[in-house]
């Protein structure tokens, strides 16, 4: 293979991934506009999309938990939790676009991209804890707690994308190095 | 000082994965021949006319959705192997990675079609999500980023 071809190569590569990196852009601006919606018609009407009004956000936690099954007096805590999991869920999601963007850009191994991949890691991880600590706060608001304590997939994922930043900022200092060299 | 870091960090953190989809490998390496089992001894110590189709069916499919799992898990183990002896960016972890991702499709696709049919003709309850679909693609598209990286690291050493 000689220069031109690895060269062509290279670029169709680059093009496969800015074309993905598009793709889930898209997938992002989608779930952005979903997780509001869904948070809204939660706030507005509880029981309106979900079985007894069950907490759900489109991010990722979630627990089949009714309304009825709240204290009497604790009733701002099912608006409390969908709005603090929609805040969490809809910046989780403004850190993918952000580093879809670059990606589409052409920008591979970019100090910002390698933050944008940290932070994800890091707010799936807390996601998944901050998940643990609402199952414990059951035992304060709820009728009949029952925490469902399991650690899921968010957590795993969580330590993997963090993986996936060092791997990456390892990247961006051979194109560093390359370009110093060069 | 801060690369070395970075990579005994990488190091560290593969391993402890690696141990979780070693306990992985060996809970598929049990199901598997259980779920055979539930398959085919029905079928030879059971008359027909007592063989419960839906189970038959139930334990086929589980075997063969367990047997999915475990090449995703054997190729996700290999990556992780090799993360964890120091080979970040070379063919073999890229392969590796690439190969999770595709066999995790490959298991979501295998899985719709095994809860459509339970639910078509055996009133089976079993929900399909798009959560496979999303992390083998989720795979691929790191496996092309770190390939990027591979292909990077080949140049510098050429250069220099």
């Amino acid at each position: 293979m000689n220069a031109n071809e690895i060269s062509l190569k290279t670029k169709l590569h680059l093009n496969r991934i800015r074309l993905v990196a598009r793709f889930f852009k898209w997938i992002c601006v989608i779930g952005f506009g979903a997780t509001i919606l869904l948070a809204a018609i939660a706030l507005i009407k509880p029981d309106g999309i979900f079985p007894a009004g069950s907490f759900y956000s489109g991010a990722a936690i979630k627990s089949d938990f009714s309304n009825q099954d709240i204290k009497p007096g604790w009733g701002w805590v099912s608006p409390f939790f969908w709005i603090v999991w929609t805040v969490f869920g809809l910046l989780e999601i403004w850190f993918f676009y952000r580093l879809f963007e670059n990606l589409e850009r052409g920008i591979i191994f970019g100090r910002k991209n390698t933050f944008y991949i940290r932070v994800i890691g890091c707010w799936m991880i807390a996601q998944s804890l901050g998940g643990i600590v609402f199952e414990f706060s059951k035992i304060i608001w709820a009728k009949s707690p029952n925490p469902n304590i399991n650690i899921d997939g968010t957590l795993l994922s969580g330590i993997f994308i963090l993986l996936v930043a060092w791997i990456m900022d390892e990247g961006r200092k051979i194109q560093e190095e390359q370009e110093l060299t060069v | 000082m801060k690369n070395f870091q970075n990579k005994a960090k990488i190091v560290k953190v593969s391993k402890i994965i690696r141990t979780i989809l070693f306990a992985g490998l060996v809970s598929w390496m049990v199901l598997i021949p259980a779920f055979l089992a539930g398959f085919l001894i029905p079928i030879i110590a059971l008359p027909k006319e007592k063989l419960y189709s839906s189970m038959t069916f139930t334990m086929g499919g589980m075997a063969l959705l367990a047997s999915f799992g475990l090449i995703v898990n054997l190729k996700l183990f290999r990556f992780f192997d090799r993360l964890k002896n120091g080979h970040l960016f070379d063919a073999q972890t890229v392969g590796y990675l690439g190969a999770a991702g595709k066999w995790w499709i490959a298991l979501w696709l295998y899985q719709g079609l095994f809860y459509g049919l339970g639910q078509e003709y055996y009133q089976l309850k079993m929900a399909w999500d798009s959560g496979g679909l999303f992390a083998g693609l989720i795979l691929i598209f790191v496996a092309w980023l770190l390939k990027e990286a591979q292909e990077l690291q080949e140049e510098q050493e050429l250069t220099v």
